[in-house]
């Protein structure tokens, strides 16, 4: 019996060494790495909390996380609604639809760099497209990467493009909708708006709940176009830049590991309160159930 | 006992998948990251010490490395260099094989990386081992190249190229608008009162962003750091120059950066946009523009001076036998003054006639340039330094806020990032 119980965990020692070696090792390392001074050239030194409190007292850590916050705060609802906008457009049966959703899906399969690249050339003052469309109107250049406060709605702009990825999510959470529901709400006299906000909504809620929690973690570990294009005034300088410009240029280690975990801890926060808050609003069609009628 | 037997088999194969996940974990250095070699080199002598050098090269310039310093290995009797390329994301690479202890024996650097490499032990000092070494020959250096090497007054590398800053300029463009060429003696007054002449639409007289800040503080004597790394920022000399700096933004003679950061600062240049630039001696504006280009030293305050943009190759503290190391140093990187324009020796200053013909017009001016040439007093917590300037220094000036207020505010900044 003994034995049996041992050749088990046997079974499931691959996946267990593997567990041990790959995930549960490097985080008891990386929550030692951020109570330590770690050039990485040389051994770490403890140094406690430090990291920590000289985090609180940098004001570049707090621009850093203040832009991030400001972006997650704007972007996230912003691309969930174009996401669902978009997928509803596409769930309708005009000619070409198939077209409409391959064209609206393929930004998410563009390498993350050409896609940079290529807003960093939309945004440019001088040669980028949206400057030359605002001359076409008599409106002057914009610096939309060299002016601090352009810096920002020049990045939620790019959600846009993103919001075909999202899209796709939607558009499934649509077609599983079931059509009695539309049936029975027309013999009920609901209006088109009632039935988008009744049905259509209440039906995706799973969905966008999903797509709220990934927009969350996305948002604040936002870093590759934001480290090809940049921004002026440090308003380009996101979260996980500075994290790596302390881990990579600077020679901190331990300081950027303490960041990573403080964004962590943000992000298990923002992820307990969006559960917290999800039987509120998140309506699971299988944990229905049925209300009693009186009389009988 | 069917049974048994297959138990026992699965249990081998768990244990052997288990394996095989720790040991794939536990794999060396020798696969993907092997290094680049040319295959001229692969038989090794097991007498012959082993040395990599890392270098971000890439492409061509990989293959005339390689073939460099396949040509040093042949000479060479008691060592062997490796050429190991690293052509992306070189300084994050590097500082990951030296945390893994898996350090090249050579790397390339830039100048402002020795300061901080130093300072953490990864290069080791060279003095101990040069002494006595006939193939080194530390005055044949310019002074400016050889300085940048230093950190606590030890030789921690040695370079390999040097760019002197000169000032190009569109000949034709300054004699359509009357105005006199621009001589080695131009101080920067000249240059302004030149740059207004030549300004008019679309076509400005002057690029300033490739101009480092610091360049403006030499020309008065100033400097951000002394060579102890004392703040020499707010001295009167460092004020004269930053201030010099701001009279020559506010001139208007040249695009704003992020203009001319936009449109390309070279290319400005080449289409004849701007008449002067200030560029490394060894870009290719003769061959590339349509317009007569000429060179000369970049304008002067009460010092002639210029930067250079300085490559060197420093040795790793952890190589093993640092005495034959420091030899194959010196070997190779006297054969890439041989191959590499501009090269930061006297003796090697003259290949820029033979593999660059179209400078020869220039070449007594690069040399006057390459002997007031010099880069940063660079410090181990540079990285961060940098950022501090551009941030509290450079936008402020060109902002036009006060300039003792910006420098004091760098300061505070800098004394934050190095206490």
């Amino acid at each position: 019996m003994r034995s049996k119980k041992y050749t088990g965990y046997m079974y499931i020692s691959p996946w267990i060494i593997g567990f041990l070696v790959f995930t549960v090792a490097p985080l008891v390392f990386a929550f030692y790495v951020g109570l330590t001074e770690w050039d990485t050239f040389n051994k770490p030194k403890y140094v406690g909390f430090d990291n920590y409190l000289n985090l609180m007292k940098d004001e570049d850590f707090q621009k850093a996380l203040w832009v991030t916050i400001r972006f997650a705060i704007i972007s996230v609802p912003l691309g969930i609604a174009t996401s669902l906008l978009i997928a509803i457009l596409v769930n309708t049966k005009v000619k070409g639809v198939y077209f409409f959703r391959t064209a609206l899906y393929l930004p998410a399969i563009v390498s993350g760099v050409s896609i940079s690249l290529l807003w960093k050339w939309i945004l440019d003052t001088d040669f980028g497209l949206i400057n030359l469309l605002l001359s076409k109107i008599g409106i002057a250049p914009l610096g939309w990467l060299t002016e601090g406060s352009l810096v920002m709605p020049s990045y939620l702009m790019m959600v846009f493009w993103g919001a075909g990825g999202g899209m796709l999510t939607y558009l499934a959470g649509l077609q599983d909708i079931p059509g009695h529901l539309y049936e029975a709400a027309d013999i009920d006299g609901a209006n088109a708006f009632q039935k988008f906000k009744h049905i259509t909504l209440t039906m995706l809620t799973p969905v966008i709940f999903y797509n709220l929690i990934m927009g969350i973690v996305g948002a604040m570990r936002k870093f590759g176009d934001a480290y090809i294009i940049g921004g002026a005034d440090n308003e380009g300088r996101f979260y996980m830049i500075y994290l790596y410009e302390n881990a990579f240029k600077f020679f901190k280690m331990g300081y950027a590991t303490a960041m990573a975990w403080i964004l962590f801890v943000i992000i298990m926060l923002l992820t307990l309160m969006a559960f917290k808050s999800s039987s509120a609003w998140v309506y699971y069609e299988s944990e229905a159930k049925p209300k009693k009628r009186k009389g009988r | 006992m069917k049974k048994n037997v297959t138990a026992r088999f699965g249990l081998l194969i768990a244990i052997m998948l288990a394996l095989t996940v720790v040991l794939a974990a536990c794999g060396g250095s020798n696969s993907s990251n092997a290094p680049a070699n040319n295959g001229k080199n692969t038989e090794k002598p097991a007498d012959k010490v082993k040395l990599k050098v890392a270098t971000w090269a890439g492409a061509e310039e990989l293959r005339e490395f390689e073939e460099l310093v396949a040509k040093v290995n042949t000479t060479a009797t008691d060592y062997v260099i490796e050429v190991q390329s690293i052509p992306a994301d070189y300084y994050q690479k590097l500082q990951t094989m030296i945390a893994g202890k898996q350090s090249p024996d050579f790397m390339w650097l830039s100048q402002e990386y020795i300061a901080q490499y130093a300072s953490l032990g990864a290069i080791a000092p060279l003095d101990e081992h040069l002494n006595g070494l006939a193939s080194y020959k530390a005055d044949d250096y310019f002074q400016g190249t050889i300085d940048v090497g230093q950190y606590k007054d030890k030789l921690y590398a040695l370079p390999w190229i040097s760019q002197p800053y000169m000032l190009y300029y569109n000949q034709d463009m300054f004699e359509k608008a009357g105005v006199e060429l621009p001589t080695n003696d131009w101080t920067w007054e000249d240059f302004i009162a030149a740059g207004k002449q030549l300004t008019k639409d679309g076509e400005w007289g002057a690029l300033l962003n490739n101009i480092p800040t610091a360049m403006y503080t030499w020309s008065y004597g100033g400097d951000v750091f002394d060579k102890d790394g004392n703040i020499k920022l707010d001295s009167p000399e460092s004020i004269k120059g930053l201030e010099m700096y701001q009279s020559v933004v506010k001139s208007g003679i040249a695009p704003a950066r992020a203009q001319a950061d936009s449109m390309g600062n070279g290319d400005m240049f080449k289409t004849g946009k701007v008449a002067m630039f200030v560029g490394g001696a060894g870009d290719d504006f003769e061959k590339s523009s349509s317009f007569k280009v000429g060179m000369v030293l970049p304008p002067h305050g009460t010092e002639k001076v210029t930067f250079s943009w300085i490559g060197v190759t420093a040795m790793a503290s952890s190589t093993k036998n640092p005495e034959i190391a420091t030899k194959a140093l010196v070997d190779m990187t006297n054969a890439i003054h041989q191959w590499k324009v501009v090269a930061p020796t006297k003796s090697g200053f003259d290949l820029i006639k033979t593999s660059r013909p179209e400078k020869e017009y220039a070449v007594e001016t690069i040399r006057q340039a390459s002997e007031v040439a010099r880069g940063f007093n660079n410090q181990p917590k540079q990285g961060e330094i940098d950022g501090a300037i551009w941030e509290k220094l450079t936008q402020a000036i060109e902002k036009g806020d006060d300039v003792n207020a910006a420098v004091k505010s760098t300061i505070d900044k800098i004394n934050t990032i190095t206490k």
